[in-house]
This record gives structure tokens, C-alpha cells and sequence, in this order.
């Protein structure tokens, strides 16, 4: 292992905890959301603010994956998946406001499903596993100055 | 092997079963539990800032029968002024009321069916007033158009003339004033509990909770051949809910007390609940009845509430509230209830027997769906004595009740009452006076669809309609007969069936909880 600068562990764990409130949040939207249209009317305050504090929560994992991908040695795909879900959350806002549940409710459930993916994956994540893959490239250097030597 | 394969198939089994239990449990258990959770109610509480007066401690007060000030042949005439007058509703404090004769309730009309109604209506309070007949088959000119304006007498300020409209874009020149304006009810409808009530563009609601309405009784001969109770035994009841400020006078979230602008502040968007119940006029009265059958003319004049009125304790037997009529007049056949439900603007017509009921009971009239002091409504104390009662419910047929039929219907028109964000519309737009939204024609059967976010009290000017389905299936079982004002439940549709009649012209559909009609939730048609 000395020939690999260790690497942070706190990317990672960023990301684990915007992750997971984002999964929370995106879970607790449909609850919010029948719960107006069954006529408790400050829900649907509640659920615009969940929206705003889920999309916040989303743009904190693009973020945290950013760093989890240039200094913890993890995959690029946690970044380009949190930026899918940032982009369809502001979509999302959007829709709710103007109203056009057609595709408010579809999209509703997307991004249902993958705030739950991605967390799934997120803690599924092992760095040491990843790392010889992540390293490979780095590591085949060394090897080869060595076959020079 | 062979041992191997029965403890898996008895495993396969056990995990099975467990699954089956497991999934019986939830197809189950998820909407056993979700009935458990009750519907949420419109409006917000406004609680007032002064001590709530003692319940059961004034008597029913009943409006006053006004007397026309002339006759001829064929028509009855009636004055109303509209001033502000005082009320003594909460301990301590003259309540100031607008009232029609400066009354709360205002004074009762009773008009015979076929037999032609003026009423001149006068205004002495600060802003201009408009008068709706609720429930009347009655031309444009005399509906209460909300830009048809009664201006103070001695002037007076606020009101659609006075500009600003936030919300309300596009006014139009269409505001038109007059210092009296004389209503022309033609009557040519059946026997019904009506009531009359302002409808000024913008600023219904805080004026309804002011105290304009006032119940307008249209009787005919089929309904008098029936025997239902009358006389002292006919009760109008008058229920509305209001809260008080400290200095004693009605509270109201008002945007603008001083009416230059319409609507509440945002929390009471979905409608101002108070926490004084009042019936005709009274906080949670009492009335003595005799042990005999009495007709109650339930209307529910709340901004925003919603009810679900029980008697309590129920009679042996239970369904003590027979209803015969609904907004519209007498149902074909009375219906016997449990507890009937109320969105604003509704009326009952029901039959209580108080003679099911021992001598000396309380029975009180409660309302499920409030908390507190708003859970109880009034009490009826039962008198002992022996009396004579001659009344009578038909077991069968009350009255012929013409059925609409929806596959004679031409059209079939949507109708989306929904928030936007910063007020109420109708298939997305905002009240905008002149701007139809339909052009039914005269004589024609219709299905109107009405498709919600939140409740919303449904109500059309000029005719009754019958309510066709909800979500697709049948009707409930408050929306027999003639109905006039439906009340649509959160994300729901209701289909109705209606055939606009007699008059053409602009006439209103809109929400009748007042809070969302003054936020724009009201619409136009026009008959053709």
C-alpha cells in the first residue's frame, strides 16, 4: 500500500449523508403529496419545501461525488447520476408550480426511484474494493519503471 | 435426498404461507389503517381574542318574516336596506353586523311559486353591496352580477370601483353602479329553501361574514298537501362560524380591510374557520321543542366550514335527521340519516320526531368534523308536556321529481378548480368579469364535470342541477335531488347533469367557500 497515497475517507462519507437525505426526502414527497389531495392543505407547503431542501440536498451530492471522484478515488458515475437527478428535480419544481401533473407525477416517481438506487449504491460502495480498479492506471507506472530498472 | 427435499418443500411451504399471510396483511391492513385517517377540512382557524360566550345560553332566535310593502295581483313587493346594526353575540361587547334591516340574519322572505318577487335593495353601510338570490331561477339582470354594483347612500369607499384588484386582472368597464337596484324574482320554481346574500365582486366573503344573508322560503301547493311540520314547529337554521376580536367585532384576515383590495392573508387561503358557532345569529343557542315532529331548513352560511351535523344522543333506531329537501326543494322520497354533511352553501330540509326522544331530553345538534368548542352547533331541550301533532312524512312518494337524463346530454364540459400561486382558478384562470367560459343553450341537458385539488363547495347560478357520479361512481348519499351548490371533495370529480332554462344571458359558476371565491375561483357561462 505505500506505493498508494492514502486517500480521504470524508468524501465518502459526504456523500453517504446528502445521499441519504436525499432517498428520505424523495420517499417522504409522496406521503406530502397524497396528503393534500386528501385535503390537508398545509401539506402542500410542506411538500414545496421538501422540494426545495431535496434539490439542495441533490446539487450537496453532485458536489460531494465531485470529490468523492477527483480525491477519493471513486467512479465518475455518482457525479453524472446526482446531476441527472439535480436536473430532473429542477424540472420537477418547475412542473409542480405551473402545475402540469401529467408529467409532475411520472417524473415524481422517477426520481423516486433513482434517489433509492443511488443510495443503495452509494453505501454499496466499497473504496478498497474499487481502488486497485480506480489505481490501475497509476499503478501501472510503477510497474513499469520497475521493468526499466 | 429424498428427507432433504421434503424440509424444503415443508420450508417452501412455511415461507409461502408466511408470504400469502404477509401479503393478505397488507392488501388488508394498509386501507383498514388508511380509513382510520380522517380527511383533511378546509380553512384555517381564526381564534378569537375575547372569551368565547357559554354555550346553551341564549334561546334560538328566529329571523323575522318581512312583510312586503305592497301587493297587487300578481306580485309581492319588499324593501331591504342593508345598514350596520349591533348584536349582542359575546359577553361584554356589542357586536357591529352589516345586515340587511341591519339584522343578522337578515329578515326572511316568503314567496309563493309562481307568484313574482321585487325586492329593492338599498345600501347604507361603508362599501357598495350586490345581492345574490342563492338558488333562484331568475334572469341576469336580477341575479346579482358581481360588477353590479348598490352603492352606499351618503357614499362610501372600497369595492371593484375602487381599483387595485391585485389578482383580478383585467376589470373591464363593466362595473356598474346604481343607488338602488330593484331585483325582479319571476318565481317560476318549485318550493325550496333559497337565501339571499351579497355577492360583491371581490369582497363576498368578508361581507357574507359581516352579516349579509338572509334565508328566502319559496313555497307551493305540492309541498303544502304534504302535512310536514309548519308553524312554529318550521325551523330555519342559520349556521355559521365566526371569531371575535378583542373590541368585540367579527375578526377577518383581510389583505385590506377597507376593501381596496379583495382576499385574505396567505394562511387563510383555504378559508377562515371562526370559533364561535352561530345559529341564526346566536353563539350555540338552545331551542325548547315539544315532543312532536319539527322541520328544520338547514343551511350552512359559513365562509369556508364544513359540517357533519348529528344529533346527539341519536333516537332509538338511529337515522333522526329524515331528510325531505335538499337545495333544490323536496327530494322524490325522504332519506333517513345518521348525520348529514354540509359544505358551505348547502341546505337540508329535514324532519326531526322529537317525540322518539323521552320527555326532558337534551338533544344536542353536534358537528363531527369540528373540534371543541365547533364540535357542538345547539341544543334542542325537549319539553314534557302532552301535545297534539298532526304533522306528518309520507312513507312514499314526497314529490315528482323530473330525472335529467345524461344520455339526452348535447355537451359535456370539464370544469378544473385548482390553486395557483397566489390565488384560485377555474381550468387555470383567474374570475375575469365578461370572459365566458361556456355557451350552453337554453332547454339543453348538459354534463358538467367538476375536477378538484382541494374541496371546493361547487355552486351555478340560474338552475338546479342533479349530481350524475362521483369519480365515475354513483352519486353519495348527500346529493339527492336538486342541487344548486355540490360539494366536490379533494381530487374528485363530480358529474352533474343541468339544463339551463328561460333566461338568457352571463351567469356565474364558482366556488363557494367565499375565501376561494374572492381569490378568483368563480368563472362565467353564458346561455344562448
Amino acid at each position: 500500500m505505500p506505493l498508494h497515497p492514502a486517500r480521504p475517507r470524508w468524501p465518502l462519507v459526504t456523500l453517504r449523508v446528502t445521499a441519504a437525505l436525499v432517498a428520505l426526502l424523495a420517499a417522504t414527497q409522496p406521503f406530502l403529496a397524497g396528503g393534500f389531495l386528501q385535503g390537508f392543505y398545509p401539506l402542500l407547503d410542506a411538500h414545496m419545501m421538501a422540494a426545495m431542501i431535496l434539490s439542495t440536498a441533490v446539487l450537496l451530492s453532485v458536489g460531494a461525488a465531485l470529490l468523492l471522484w477527483r480525491l477519493g478515488g471513486g467512479p465518475s458515475l455518482f457525479a453524472v447520476r446526482y446531476l441527472v437527478l439535480l436536473v430532473c428535480c429542477v424540472a420537477q419544481i418547475s412542473l409542480g408550480f405551473s402545475r402540469v401533473l401529467i408529467l409532475h407525477i411520472p417524473l415524481g416517481v422517477g426520481i423516486f426511484v433513482m434517489a433509492e438506487k443511488f443510495v443503495a449504491d452509494v453505501f454499496r460502495f466499497k473504496p478498497e474494493a474499487a481502488a486497485p480498479e480506480a489505481a490501475e492506471p497509476a499503478a501501472a507506472e510503477p510497474v513499469a519503471v520497475e521493468v526499466q530498472a | 435426498m429424498s428427507g432433504a427435499n421434503a424440509w424444503s418443500r415443508r420450508k417452501f411451504l412455511g415461507v409461502g404461507a408466511a408470504g400469502v399471510a404477509g401479503a393478505g396483511a397488507v392488501a388488508v391492513g394498509l386501507p383498514a389503517l388508511g380509513a382510520l385517517i380522517p380527511g383533511g377540512q378546509p380553512g384555517l382557524l381564526l381564534a378569537s381574542q375575547v372569551p368565547l360566550p357559554a354555550r346553551y345560553a341564549v334561546p334560538l332566535p328566529l329571523p323575522t318574516v318581512l312583510a312586503p310593502v305592497r301587493t297587487d295581483g300578481t306580485t309581492d313587493y319588499y324593501e331591504i336596506t342593508a345598514r350596520p346594526g349591533l348584536a349582542r353575540i359575546v359577553p361584554g361587547h356589542d357586536t357591529e353586523v352589516w345586515g340587511y334591516q341591519g339584522m343578522y340574519p337578515g329578515p326572511t322572505i316568503e314567496s309563493r311559486s309562481g307568484r313574482r318577487t321585487v325586492v329593492t335593495h338599498r345600501n347604507e353601510l361603508p362599501h357598495p353591496t350586490v345581492v345574490h338570490l342563492h338558488g333562484g331561477h331568475v334572469p341576469h339582470d336580477s341575479d346579482g352580477y358581481p360588477m353590479d354594483l348598490i352603492t352606499p347612500l351618503g357614499g362610501g369607499t372600497g369595492g371593484p370601483g375602487a381599483g387595485g384588484m391585485a389578482g383580478m386582472a383585467g376589470m373591464g368597464p363593466s362595473v356598474n353602479v346604481r343607488p338602488e337596484r330593484v331585483y325582479d324574482y319571476p318565481m317560476n320554481q318549485r318550493a325550496a329553501t333559497l337565501w339571499y346574500h351579497d355577492h360583491t365582486m371581490g369582497f363576498t366573503g368578508p361581507q357574507v361574514y359581516r352579516g349579509l344573508a338572509g334565508f328566502h322560503l319559496v313555497r307551493d301547493d305540492e309541498e303544502a298537501s304534504l302535512g310536514l311540520p309548519q308553524g312554529a314547529r318550521e325551523l330555519p337554521l342559520m349556521i355559521a362560524d365566526r371569531a371575535f376580536a378583542a373590541d368585540g367585532s367579527f375578526a377577518y384576515p383581510a389583505l385590506d380591510p377597507g376593501e381596496g383590495r379583495p382576499g385574505v392573508t396567505t394562511p387563510y387561503m383555504n378559508g377562515v374557520l371562526g370559533d364561535v358557532i352561530l345559529v341564526n345569529g346566536a353563539p350555540w343557542p338552545f331551542a325548547p321543542v315539544d315532543r312532536a315532529r319539527y322541520r328544520l331548513r338547514i343551511l350552512n352560511a359559513s365562509n369556508a366550514r364544513r359540517y357533519r351535523l348529528e344529533l346527539d344522543p341519536q333516537p332509538p333506531g338511529g337515522g333522526g335527521l329524515l331528510q325531505v329537501g335538499s337545495d333544490g326543494g323536496l327530494l322524490e322520497r325522504a332519506v333517513a340519516h345518521d348525520g348529514i354533511e354540509l359544505a358551505p352553501a348547502e341546505r337540508f330540509d329535514v324532519v326531526v320526531d322529537f317525540s322518539r326522544y323521552p320527555a326532558g331530553s337534551s338533544v344536542r345538534l353536534v358537528n363531527r368534523l369540528g373540534g371543541g368548542g365547533t364540535a357542538e352547533v345547539m341544543r334542542f331541550d325537549v319539553g314534557s308536556a302532552f301535545v297534539s301533532d298532526d304533522s306528518r312524512v309520507p312513507g312514499g312518494r314526497l314529490a315528482t321529481v323530473e330525472k335529467l337524463d345524461p344520455a339526452k346530454a348535447v355537451a359535456t364540459r370539464t370544469f378544473v378548480f385548482q390553486k395557483s400561486q397566489q390565488n384560485w382558478t377555474i381550468n387555470g384562470q383567474d374570475y375575469q368579469p365578461g370572459r365566458s367560459l361556456a355557451s350552453p343553450k337554453l332547454g339543453q341537458i348538459e354534463i358538467w364535470r367538476f375536477v378538484t385539488d382541494f374541496h371546493h363547495p361547487v355552486h351555478l347560478h340560474l338552475d338546479p342541477f342533479q349530481v350524475v357520479g362521483r369519480n365515475a361512481a354513483d352519486p353519495g348519499e348527500f346529493d339527492a335531488g336538486w342541487k344548486d351548490t355540490v360539494d366536490v371533495l379533494p381530487a374528485q370529480g363530480v358529474e352533474v347533469a343541468v339544463r339551463f332554462s328561460d333566461y338568457a344571458g352571463r351567469f356565474l359558476l364558482h366556488c363557494h367557500n367565499l375565501e376561494h371565491e374572492d381569490m378568483a375561483m368563480m368563472a362565467e357561462f353564458t346561455t344562448e
